[in-house]
């Protein structure tokens, strides 16, 4: 079968799954592995060119605010606000990027880490525009050609779409040579660079499209949620991105995947135990960390290969 | 008018103390280990909650535990540096990440022993002193007079032990350090113990002051991570003047204009730092 | 009279109060290997960096086909027809040796992001990589180890390869930091011999920084000669060996 028939099939089967189970409670839980396999995705972009960046909670807060208010105050129909969000968001990056890129390692992570705590700072004291500690009620509905989206089924399909997208080009991204330059530049810059490639350039375009994908997964939770709260975007958010990619391996996009499709349901299962449910993220972060560096994508990878070893 | 500056300064600088002595577990850990330690909040909250299990429950003298207490998440922090930290030295990134893992597992484990309700320690010494206008908890002095206490060991500590002298080298360059015989498998505890004992020590200082839940160290945390942006990552005389400034510049900040805002200049701070010179007002270029 | 290639002309960079060279100028010529000898600390790696534009110069000017090149970052440099190569093994070692020199040929097509989006640059700068990656691993030796990851090649193979990599960019001259570093005498030999191919069957001019003195003066057209960051002499290998304030500098090294 070819790779995109196999593809469409598997998102036409995702597609009408929340219709054949029928239960709104799985079916939210489909609609925040969208939003997290967006999310987790716009991180592993970010951990390839070994820039992690915690401003990230801080911009999906920005998408989610923006998008709210676009419709909201300016009265614009829903995909003039979200992707007006979306791309306000990759404007501040592409702007902040010129400068904060060049900066590397941990002082970037605590760079953006400290940008980003300024920005849900704001959330909380503008109160007039966002709505303060208290939030920001009364998101509309996503309206799309005329419809609007109330239901959770409706949600669900926009964010598997979201998903798609994301998963798609990401992939994309990295098969190319794009992927290759990247690639290269984490993985010697000086001799990357010395082959002509302009590395600044490059790390911005990462970067804005990162932040565009987090922008708009930002966008939808908002709107899903219909409130706002300025805790929601903080430090935790780049937190859990960084747990689900490395819990289900940087390498290769289907990692993040992965590891979304795992971390996620837990918060959902096991609502009563939340504080059991992070003992045992940080633990097996810890675990992984220490002897699945790759995560589990990187350990299927293995296992695969000493089953050929074995047959052959 | 002075009556305000002056109590001002004393507000600011009994806050700095504090903040020192966690900016200086926090520097010292990063100098030596370039680990960026997320979880040292949760080395100063796990004191606090030693110190009240020893004195609520255990019925201990306040200043024994307080010293039991900072004992203990010293040697703690060592066994953290042995068996999870040192895996990853060399990779600044994946010993951040290690060590965001174990600040949230520490949190999580800290609300399944004690719950999300807030504890709290008696103060060994209350009243206030009263000089004019002036008023200053005496809890707040007693806490101020042992943090100084703490600093001026740690000092001598530095500047004379054989132990001292060789974190002192390994901070300015590991690899001349170990040509003079400083071992990094006994350095590197050491110092993560050493640097875990003194947010041990903050955390058990201010136990009776504050209320003791598990996310207590987060705010700790981040004044320590401003203080030592402002001085320098791996500066120890730039923790001191980055705790001095900070508490000074807050307690300036939220008595005129609000908490919040103060915060935001911190921030704000923060950001313009690492930009124009990551290594801090006082910390040398090491990359 | 042969064309000037590259010009540098009072050349001065200043660390602090510092001088790693001060006041340089000299010129190397089409067609030329050009080399450049000094002891450790007189500014070899100073005069180096100065040229690929890792850092900018103090003062003086460094001109190349006529255009001035200082202050313009790495990237640029290189994609002018300027290229260098690293004193140690510089791969990308979790790939073939074929995809490494098939890199070195496609990345300067796409130095800007903003060229994937011009009409069929990628496919056939992909296509011509791949072509010319073919021919320069055979005209390095390195055709019976185009599948291996770069990684597991031995040392002398992996700066043979990093040449490659050079090459692949299709320079107009090429700048070598000390290409005979970390190799023994027969490997020594055969980068010698590769560069004097590089320039009779490639057209390529070379500049080479280097320590060793028998490899340069059996290469080069002519040297310069440096010492505490300022030229001593420029001249044809018969003539700086037998230059009195050279044999001063290298007391006790083989100039044979």
């Amino acid at each position: 079968m070819k790779p995109l028939i196999r593809d469409l099939a598997v998102l036409a089967a995702l597609a009408a799954l929340p219709f054949l189970l029928d239960s709104p409670f799985l079916t939210h839980i489909g609609v925040m592995m969208g939003l997290y396999v967006t999310l987790a995705l716009s991180m592993n972009l970010m951990l390839r060119i070994g820039q992690i960046s915690f401003a990230h909670g801080a911009f999906m807060g920005l998408g989610a605010y923006g998008s709210a208010l676009f419709m909201m105050r300016l009265g614009l129909p829903f995909p003039a606000a979200f992707f007006g969000a979306a791309l306000g968001v990759t404007l501040l990056a592409w702007l902040v990027g010129q400068v904060f890129l060049r900066i590397r390692g941990v002082y970037f992570v605590l760079l953006t880490f400290a940008f980003g705590e300024i920005i849900v700072l704001i959330f909380t004291e503008w109160v007039g525009l966002f709505g303060g500690s208290s939030g920001l009620a009364g998101v509309p509905r996503p309206g799309l050609f005329g419809y609007e989206i109330q239901s959770r089924n409706g949600f669900y399909l926009l964010a598997l779409a979201l998903a798609a997208f994301s998963y798609a080009s990401v992939r994309a991204i990295y098969r190319s040579e794009l992927g290759a330059v990247i690639g290269s530049l984490e993985e010697n810059e000086p001799l990357t660079r010395s082959l002509g490639i302009d590395s600044g350039r490059y790390r911005l375009l990462t970067f804005c499209f990162s932040s565009f994908l987090v922008g708009m997964a930002g966008a939808l939770y908002g709107h899903y949620l219909t409130i706002l709260t300025p805790e929601d975007y903080g430090f935790s958010v780049p937190v859990d991105l960084v747990l689900i990619n490395v819990i289900g391996g940087m390498a290769h996009p289907l990692g993040a995947v992965l590891g979304a499709l795992l971390l996620v349901p837990l918060p959902e299962f096991l609502r009563d135990a939340r504080q059991y449910q992070v003992l045992l993220y940080g633990i097996l972060l810890i675990v992984f960390l220490l002897f699945m560096p790759d995560g589990l994508y990187g350990a299927a990878g293995r296992l695969r290969l000493t089953r050929k070893g074995r047959a052959g | 008018m002075l009556q305000l500056a002056i109590q001002i300064v004393i507000n600011g600088l009994t806050s700095s103390l504090v903040y020192i002595l966690m900016a200086l577990g926090f520097t010292l850990i990063f100098g030596i280990m370039r680990v960026v330690n997320f979880a040292h909040g949760e080395l100063y909250m796990g004191a606090a909650f030693l110190v009240y299990v020893l004195c609520s429950a255990l019925g201990w003298n306040y200043y024994l535990a307080v010293l039991a207490a900072a004992a203990a998440v010293g040697l703690f922090g060592a066994a953290l540096e042995r068996v999870l930290f040192r895996p990853f030295v060399g990779r600044e990134l994946n010993g951040m990440i290690m060590a965001l893992a174990v600040s949230i597992t520490l949190q999580a484990a800290a609300f399944i022993l004690f719950g999300p309700d807030e504890h709290g320690v008696e103060r060994p010494v209350s009243g206030v002193f009263e000089l004019g206008m002036l008023r200053v908890p005496l809890d707040r002095i007693a806490v101020g007079l042992i943090a100084l206490a703490i600093l001026g060991v740690f000092y001598l500590f530095m500047r004379y032990s054989k132990a001292g002298l060789a974190m002192r080298a390994v901070v300015q360059d590991e690899e001349i350090a170990e040509l003079h015989g400083a071992r990094p498998n006994v350095i590197h505890p050491l110092a993560f113990g050493i640097g875990a004992a003194l947010a041990g020590f903050a955390g058990a200082l201010m136990a009776p002051i504050y209320t003791i839940y598990p996310y207590m160290g987060a705010q700790p945390m981040l004044k320590a991570f401003i203080v030592v942006i402002l001085g320098g990552l791996g500066s120890v005389p730039g923790a001191v003047l980055g705790g001095v400034v900070l508490g000074l510049a807050e307690s300036v900040f939220a008595t005129l204009i609000n908490t919040t805002v103060a915060t935001m200049a911190a921030f704000g701070i923060v950001v313009l730092i690492l930009l124009a010179k990551p290594t801090g007002l006082m910390g040398r270029s090491t990359r | 009279m042969s064309e000037v290639l590259l010009e540098v002309n009072g050349l001065t960079k200043a660390f602090g109060g510092l001088y790693a060279v001060s006041d340089l100028s000299f010129s190397t010529l089409r067609g030329e290997i050009f080399g450049v000898i000094g002891p450790n600390g007189s500014g070899k790696t100073t005069l180096f960096n100065l040229i690929t534009g890792v850092f900018p110069a103090t003062r003086g000017s460094v001109r190349f086909r006529g255009s001035e090149m200082s202050g313009l970052p790495t990237d640029v440099i290189a994609r002018r027809g300027l290229v260098r190569t690293f004193q140690s093994a510089t791969v990308f070692k979790k790939e073939t040796a074929f995809e490494n020199v098939r890199r070195g040929g496609l990345f300067g097509c796409i130095g800007n992001p903003a060229w994937f989006f011009r009409r069929g640059v990628v496919s056939a700068g992909a296509r011509k990589a791949a072509a010319s990656a073919e021919d320069l691993l055979e005209f390095s030796g390195l055709k019976d180890v185009a599948g291996t990851a770069a990684g597991n090649l031995p040392y002398g193979k992996q700066k043979m390869l990093g040449v490659a990599i050079a090459l692949a960019q299709h320079p107009v001259q090429l700048l070598m930091d000390e290409p005979a570093a970390g190799l023994n005498p027969a490997e020594t030999e055969a980068m010698a011999e590769f560069i004097a191919a590089i320039r009779s069957q490639r057209g390529i001019d070379v500049i080479l920084v280097e320590h060793d003195m028998r490899m340069v003066t059996s290469v080069c057209d002519r040297i310069l000669a440096l010492n505490y960051g300022k030229a001593i002499a420029v001249d044809v290998p018969e003539r700086i060996v037998a230059h009195p304030e050279v044999i001063e500098t290298y007391l006790g090294a083989d100039l044979e």
